[in-house]
Parts: C-alpha cells; structure tokens; sequence
C-alpha cells in the first residue's frame, strides 16, 4: 500500500489536460483521475479549446489524456502534431490517446508522431493507475536522454542509455533504438551496424532493417539497400517507411516509373502522408502521368492545409500540373494562394519564378517580363537563405527570360556553395544549356567549383601549419563568398575547435563553430564529421 | 455505406456506452458499503459490461483478421507491467468471489514482442474463465520455453471436459454444447495467436488439464 501511497502523492502535483468531446464521458474520466489522485486538472471539450487552453498555460501540462475522435475541427493526432509542432508540450509530456480500438492509421503512423500511448476504451480505473505509473517511469527515463539530445550533447546521451539499459532490464530495445540514432548523429555507423544485428539476431523487427538500409544507402551500396527494402515490404507491408526509402532511392536514380509505382502502393496504404503524396505528385509528372500527379498533388495540398507545417512543393507542383494542362488562371490563382498561405520570402520568390514560366508557357510575355523584373528587385538585396532548389527554380526562369547573366550568377553561387554535388552540378549544366550556353556553361560551373577547392585547401594548408588564427581569418572570409557550403562550414569549425583546444574556452569563438555545424546540418543533413565535431564541442565544456 | 462501417461504427457507440456503465459501476461500488447486500450484483454486473465489451473487441477483430486487414502492432512489452495490467482487470471480479491470484514471471526474461492491445484482451478474457470456473485459486505465468513465450493461466477447478482438450481445433458447435459459451473465445484465440510470427514461427494455444494448480490451463505461446 505504501508504494500505491506514494504514486498517488506523486500524481497531485501533476498537471491534467482531459481533452473529450463527449460529455459524459468527460465527467467520467475526470472522476478516473481523481480517484487515481490527480488534482489539478483541466478540461477541454475539443481541439480548440486545448490549444487555447495550453498556450495560456504558464507551466508545461505534464499529462495530457485526449480522445482521439474530437468530433468536427482536428482530431487527437492533429492536436498532438499541432502542439508538439508549436512547442506547446515538452520532451516530458506524457500524451495518451484514448480511443475505441487501434485503426490502421494510428498503427502505421512514423514513430517520432506517436504519442506516448494508447488507452482502449472502456477506460477502468485500475486500467488508467497502471498506465499512469508506467509512462511516467518510462518517461522519466527518456525525458533525461532525449534533453540530452536536443541539447545536441550526444556523448552525453549515450552515457544515459547505457546507464538506463544496466539499472533497468524493461523496454531495451527503445533504448537501443536511440543509441542506434545516437551513433549515427556522432557518425559511427559501425557501431549503430552492430546494434542492428544484435537486434536481428533474434527477431525482423522492422526499424532495425530499415536502419541497415539507410546505412547501406550511406555506403552508396545502392542495390542491396534496394533489395533489402523489397524484402522488408513484402515481409511488413504496413511499414510506410520501407515505401519512402525506397522511393528515395529511385529518385537518385531518376528512375520516376519504380518511383511512381512504390508509391502508388504506399499511399494506397496510407493517403495521409503530405510528404509522400508530394513525391508521388512529383514522379507522376516526370513520367507525364498529369492525371495522377494532379490527385497527388491536390491531396497533398488538402493535408498540409490541416496541418501546422505548410510547404510550397505541393502548390508548384500543381501550378505546373496545371500549366502543362494549359489551365493558365488555375496555376496562376494557385501561385497567389501560395504567397499567401505560406508568407515567406523564399516560398514569395518561388511563386513568382513559377508565375513566370506560366506566362512563358500561355504566350503572354508581357506579363512574364514585368514579372521577372520584380524577382530581380527582389534579390538584388541578397539570396543566401535560398534552398538549393529554389535558387535553380529561380535561375531557370532567368534564362527562359533571356536574363543569362543573373542566372549564371545564381548557379554559380549554388555550385559553389554544394561543390561536392554532382546531381546538382549536372540540373546547372542542364539550366545553361537551356539557354544556349553550353560551353560557357560548363566553364563556370568548373571554375565555381574550383573556387570552393581552392578555399578549402587553403584554409586547410594554413591550418596545418599552425596558423590558426590565419586560417581561421582566412576562412571567415570564404564564408561570406560560400555561407552555406557544408564543408567549409566543417572546416571553419574545426579550426575554431583547434583554437579553443590550444587556447582554452571562449564564448564567441565556441558560438561561431556551433553556428557552422548548425548550419551545415541544416543544408546536408547526412554530412559526415558534424557528430564528432560536436563531440569534441562537448568534451572542452 | 458498406456492412464494416456500420460494424465499427456502431461498435465504437457501444465502447461508449460500455464505458460509462462500467465507470457508473465503479463508482457505485466505491460508494457502497462492503457489507451491502446489492456488492456482489454489482460486481456481477460490472464483470458482464466486461464480457459484452470483449465481445465486441472480438467480433471486430475477427471481422478484420478474416478481411486480412487487421492492423498488428507488434511492440516490446515488459512482461512484468504487462502482468501487473491483466491481473488489475480481473482482481475486484475474483476478490468479490474469494478468489486468489497469482502470477509467476520468468526471472531470465522481462520483455517479449506482441501487439498489446490484442493479448491483452485475450489474456483477460482467459482469466475472467478461469475466475469462473476455478475452486478458489488461479495463477497466471509468463514463461520462456524453447526460446518462446508461454503465457498460461491455470486454475484449481474441475478441468476442461474432454472432447475440448481433444479437439485440434474448437469447432463454434462443440463447445457450445458444454459451456453455454459461444466458441467465439477460443477461435479468436487461435487466430489472434497465429498473426504472431518470428520467421516461420507462428503462435499457438492449446487446453491442458492438470497445469500448475491442477485444474484446467490455457495456454497461449508466441514466437
């Protein structure tokens, strides 16, 4: 009884969130968690409701118990993506879904957008403790490790898993699976193999296998990763991730048919990937599939509408689904909605640029000269903050417009920036050849890249002479030329850690090679040596 | 509108009709003073609001393991707190009767691989039975053997009649005869059982008599 005692003393400073659309069963499970010990709860009767309910929370709910069906407006995933999206929950919230049984949908949702639980109607009181204790000792746990990640203190982490699977022999495999994650982050994928086999070994559990494909992808051994996500979705055809990689894959390969044909299956699956309806819009029009690539398209559209994170990739995509359909007002409405909707310079930038080869594409040159002209207003103040395929997009209008020289100014700056890039290097050759400027072309795109060699063997030269302050000026100032080019941005880090090492802790210079790997993650995300950088950040703490 | 529609979502209204009767029961119960005549009813009626809503889990389960659309969720349980859940859903229902519950977790394994949701329900289910029909005690194990699980709930009853243990596989008739029990237990069971694989081995049950208490044994067994 003591320890009954003491969990339900633990349960009366916690914070409640009961969000249910039907009354009486509002009153019901309140009544639950009194009697479980819970006093200080709130209530919602439906998705909006919480959502005011928490962003005028001063503290942090710690246990949100939500039905799943919530009536008309969002449902309990929606909420939960919604929150988490808007940080109004934290690493430690606890988040249970109740519902009458587990659907497809809730099964085949990607972990990372799970919620900690689900609790099956008719929820009883002993049913409701027992979950309780669980999750809140389960969460204890992983709150610790997961900090430690967004923290970025990986090593750290580590330590925390190793700690957790030693004192506690329950739920090993949750914590393998981040270490797996954790080793990959600190770019030790030998050891992150290792716990996949361990897991293998026993049993096929899916995201070990997945885990092994995304390493074989890393070591470009492209084909065996292919079959081994063949045989993973014919063994766990609901495993959507498998569908995803895969489709990645052939996307490398430009292989749109196979691309086209996994994802038609996925999402025959599961309709409800924004993402993955995108995808499958964007291998449809390659293989000039217009029909398909619409319905695509559009679906993508109606769920980022529902959802928090707004992209502009479905709005292209249908504009020139449209145009290539020669429904010139329909693509143009859809580019406004896209300013509109999205409200950023870069989503602003890629609608006109669409806008553009709309009006290209209907004859009215007019309009598509007027409106080039207000792109080139626009950036004339600077596009460093420009994704990659955007600045193509962009550049690929200026060409079809017969504006060669900002164009080419603009893939210079790409293929400086992504040096090491071939698909990249080759779409700029395409983008110049398109404007008849072949041989030039192929000059520039060689010269920017000898541009971003240069600095770095320079930079790397002074480096190991000992000239780090040197080598650090010198690649301060590479960087204005090459802000976002993921190996000099490494490079400058590294000689910053040098320096802190040989010199000893200073703020700045610490903030500045955090800043390099922070953005050279952003614009690469599977760059190698961001993970040990990061390590040796720690360690000098 | 087609028939599994109507089936779930009907379904769904009476999971919530269920759960305000049995959370109304709960209440009533707490209220209650031990020694009210009416406990033990209530207690009964709070046990058949169980039954009908396992019913109901089975019904649509078995609904979607026959339209080959039953979303398995395979998951890491810990086998101790797995237990500990099980046993909570029976305890009131075998305290009222003077029952006693035990359990007996294997002390090399703690965590094994199962959709939760669906073992939980059948390992409920087997221990309400075996509530039913036991003497005065009834014991659930969880052990590894031969490299599975073995998850038993065994009582100090009378046993299974004989042609149950016999049959291979439960016919609906059979066992409808004995019991008054419908068969839709045990062939949800088998079926529930063999959506579990590991490789080329799937899950099983099987009746024993004599078990660990010398009564009748249930006995499901997953890769």
């Amino acid at each position: 009884m003591a320890a009954e005692d003491s969990y339900k003393n633990d349960l009366i400073n916690r914070t409640f969130l009961l969000i249910e659309d039907f009354e009486a069963m509002r009153g019901i499970l309140r009544d639950l968690l009194r009697r479980c010990g819970a006093r200080r709860i709130d209530i919602a009767a439906n998705a909006k409701e919480a959502l005011s309910l928490m962003r005028r929370g001063k503290f942090d709910v710690d246990v949100v118990l939500c039905d799943y069906h919530l009536g008309p407006g969002k449902n309990g995933q929606q909420l939960l993506a919604e929150a988490r999206h808007e940080g109004l929950i934290s690493a430690s919230t606890i988040w249970i879904m109740v519902t009458a049984e587990k659907t497809a949908e809730m099964v085949m949702g990607a972990i990372e957008h799970q919620p900690d639980d689900y609790l099956l109607k008719p929820v009883t009181e002993a049913a409701l403790q027992n979950r309780l204790a669980k999750l809140i000792k389960r969460k204890a746990a992983l709150t610790e490790i997961a900090t430690a990640m967004r923290a970025r203190e990986y090593g750290k982490a580590l330590d925390l898993c190793k700690k957790r699977i030693e004192q506690d022999p329950g739920n090993q495999m949750e914590i393998m699976r981040l270490q797996a994650e954790l080793f990959l982050l600190l770019d030790q994928p030998e050891q992150a193999r290792q716990i996949f086999y361990r897991i293998l070994a026993r049993r096929d559990i899916p995201w070990a296998r997945l885990g092994l494909a995304k390493l074989l992808i890393h070591e470009c051994d492209t084909e065996q990763a292919r079959e081994l996500l063949e045989c993973l979705i014919d063994d766990t055809p609901n495993y959507l991730e498998s569908y995803d990689l895969l489709a990645q894959i052939y996307r490398r390969q430009g292989a749109w048919q196979d691309m086209q044909r996994v994802l038609s299956k996925a999402v025959e699956i599961s309709p409800n990937s924004a993402q993955r309806q995108n995808a499958l819009g964007e291998s449809a029009f390659r293989c000039e599939n217009l029909g398909l690539a619409e319905t695509a398209f559009q679906r993508a559209l109606k769920l980022s509408a529902q959802s928090s994170l707004k992209v502009a990739t479905p709005y292209l995509g249908l504009a020139r689904v449209y145009s290539a359909q020669n429904k010139t007002a329909d693509a143009l409405g859809l580019l406004t909605r896209l300013t509109a909707d999205l409200e950023s310079d870069e989503a602003g930038l890629q609608a006109k640029a669409e806008e553009v080869r709309v009006y290209q594409r209907a004859g009215n040159m007019e309009a598509a000269i007027a409106a080039t002209k207000t792109i080139s207003a626009r950036i004339e103040g600077g596009n460093q903050n420009l994704s990659p395929p955007a600045t193509l997009d962009l550049a690929e209008t200026f060409m079809l417009m017969g504006h060669r020289e900002t164009a080419s100014k603009l893939l210079q700056f790409v293929i400086r920036n992504n040096h090491e890039d071939s698909e990249l290097a080759l779409r700029a050759q395409d983008i110049f050849e398109k404007g008849s400027m072949s041989g030039e072309g192929r000059k520039l795109v060689q010269s920017s890249r000898q541009q971003a060699i240069d600095a770095m063997t320079q930079g790397g030269e002074l480096a190991s002479q000992g000239k780090l302050e040197e080598a650090l000026a010198y690649l301060n100032h590479a960087k204005t030329l090459m802000p976002r080019n993921p190996r000099l941005l490494l490079n400058h880090s590294h000689v910053a850690i040098s320096l802190l090492q040989k010199n000893g802790w200073r703020h700045d210079l610490e903030t500045a090679a955090r800043r390099s790997i922070t953005t050279a993650r952003q614009v690469s995300p599977g760059e190698k040596r961001c993970g040990e950088l990061l390590a040796k950040l720690e360690a000098l703490r | 509108m087609d028939m599994s529609t109507f089936l779930v979502s009907s379904v769904h209204d009476m999971k919530n009709s269920i759960c305000v009767m049995t959370a109304y029961l709960e209440a009533a119960l707490t209220d209650l003073p031990a020694d009210a005549p009416s406990r033990n009813m209530t207690y009964q009626a709070a046990y058949e609001a169980q039954r009908i809503n396992h019913h109901l889990i089975q019904l649509l389960a078995l609904y979607k393991i026959n339209q080959d659309i039953y979303p398995l969720d395979p998951v890491e349980v810990e086998l101790a707190s797995f237990a500990d859940e099980v046993i909570s859903r029976v305890a009131p229902l075998a305290a009222a009767r003077g029952i006693s519950l035990s359990v007996h977790l294997d002390d090399n394994e703690h965590n094994w691989y199962f959709d939760y949701e669906l073992l939980a329900s059948l390992v409920t289910q087997a221990l309400h039975n075996a509530v039913k029909y036991t003497r005065d005690r009834v014991q659930l194990s969880l052990l590894l053997i031969d490299e599975q699980l073995e998850i038993r709930v065994a009582d100090n009853g009378e046993g299974f009649p004989p042609f149950m243990i016999d049959s291979e596989r439960p016919t609906l008739h059979g066992i409808d005869s004995h019991s008054g029990s419908t068969g839709l237990g045990l062939h949800f069971a088998a079926k529930a059982a063999h959506l579990h694989r590991n490789r080329t081995r799937h899950g099983t049950t099987r009746l024993e008599n004599g078990g660990a208490l010398g009564g009748g044994m249930f006995v499901i067994t997953l890769p």
